[in-house]
């Protein structure tokens, strides 16, 4: 009888947070792109590990990704409230109370860097847990809120999976393995600025003082410009250091010279649908490198596979 | 912004709970079959 009661005039006793409330808070559509990137650097890394230990460590990568997005998402509760594409989120949304995200985000963080550490090597977790610190430490508490150049620094955060996945097969660093976290580290700026251009007006109530509201929207488009820049040839250097063919090579210079291209357009033009443009372009922009990068590899392998055997 | 539904009865923020609960011991067994099975590849390569 008790259990069928109507209970909407507490109000309080509504509030519940769902499996999938717990799940937002891990930032899926991020650790999607962490698994892929992290997949990629697993392997394109020479050397073999057991499929199960690979899917196993891929699973670590991302669940530690995840976690620092809960600690993320528990220390931006009062900013995230204030923006439009953040405030539906479990916290603002008054649906979890901020311990649970943190405790989640913590239990999380310390489980995926023991697993990663247990089924790899301690470099591997090492950097994870460095990955994790980095987001939900350096960027979320100490850069986000204080400096234009968050998201520059931060953008280290996010360009250290495909580092971790080299660790976790070869139990070392190389070259190879920073260029992809150079690539990843180049892109993000002019990424996450083309965003903030179009979403200027909730950065600027939020207070956080991202590029366009700190330096303007013409400085921004210089900088994007910039930075693509940078970014194209940088595309292009692992068929430089031997670690993809020419065909990547070829593929890599045309999204790099159509990243180039969009970044003028929106640089002349300064209309934020080309902003928006620009920012759909870059997610495709890096998909399609590591997805080249995997794909060339693999051909290569299986070429030097029918060659020898 | 997209309004979540909420529980309305006592015994519709039961069945949530109870699906909160048994996701917490999917991921608990989970974690159980993780470790097993790391063990046994860690043991059969030897390392």
């Amino acid at each position: 009888m008790s259990t069928d009661q109507n209970i909407t005039a507490n109000t309080d006793a509504l509030r519940v947070p769902s499996v999938g409330d717990f799940w937002s808070l891990l930032k899926p559509r991020v650790m999607s792109l962490v698994i892929f990137t992290g997949f990629a650097g697993m392997f394109l890394a020479p050397g073999v590990i057991h499929p199960l230990v690979f899917v196993i460590s891929l699973f670590a990568i991302a669940a530690g990704a995840g976690a620092s997005g809960a600690i993320n998402q528990w220390y931006d509760r009062d900013i995230d409230a204030v923006m439009t594409r953040t405030k539906s989120r479990p916290i603002p949304a008054g649906l979890m109370e901020p311990a649970e995200a943190l405790t989640m985000g913590l239990v999380i963080s310390a489980l995926s860097v023991l697993v990663l550490g247990l089924a790899t090597n301690w470099l591997a977790a090492g950097l994870l847990a460095f990955t994790i610190f980095f987001y939900g430490v350096v960027y979320t508490i100490w850069l986000k809120r204080r400096t234009s150049q968050n998201i520059v620094i931060g953008g280290a955060a996010g360009a250290l999976p495909p580092v971790i996945g080299w660790a976790a097969v070869t139990g070392s660093l190389s070259v190879e393995p920073l260029l992809l976290f150079a690539l990843i580290f180049m892109w993000t700026p002019p990424h996450f600025w083309a965003l903030a251009l179009f979403r200027n007006e909730d950065y600027t109530r939020a207070n956080v003082p991202m590029l366009p509201v700190v330096a303007g929207e013409m400085e921004t488009r210089k900088q994007i410009l910039i930075y693509a820049v940078l970014l194209a040839p940088l595309g292009v250097a692992p068929w430089f250091i031997g670690m993809a063919s020419v065909l990547y090579a070829g593929l890599a210079g045309a999204a790099g010279a159509l990243f180039v291209y969009m970044s003028l357009q929106l640089f002349r033009s300064g209309d934020h649908a080309v902003a928006k443009r620009l920012f759909g372009f870059s997610i495709l922009y890096l998909f399609v490198l590591f997805l080249a990068l995997v794909v060339d590899r693999a051909i290569q392998q299986f070429l030097l596979y029918g060659m020898t055997s | 912004m997209t309004e979540r539904p909420q529980p309305t009865t006592a015994g519709e923020m039961q069945k949530m709970r109870r699906s909160r609960n048994l996701a917490l011991l999917g991921a608990i067994v989970l974690l159980v079959v993780l470790f097993y099975a790391l063990t046994i590849v860690r043991v059969g390569s030897g390392s």
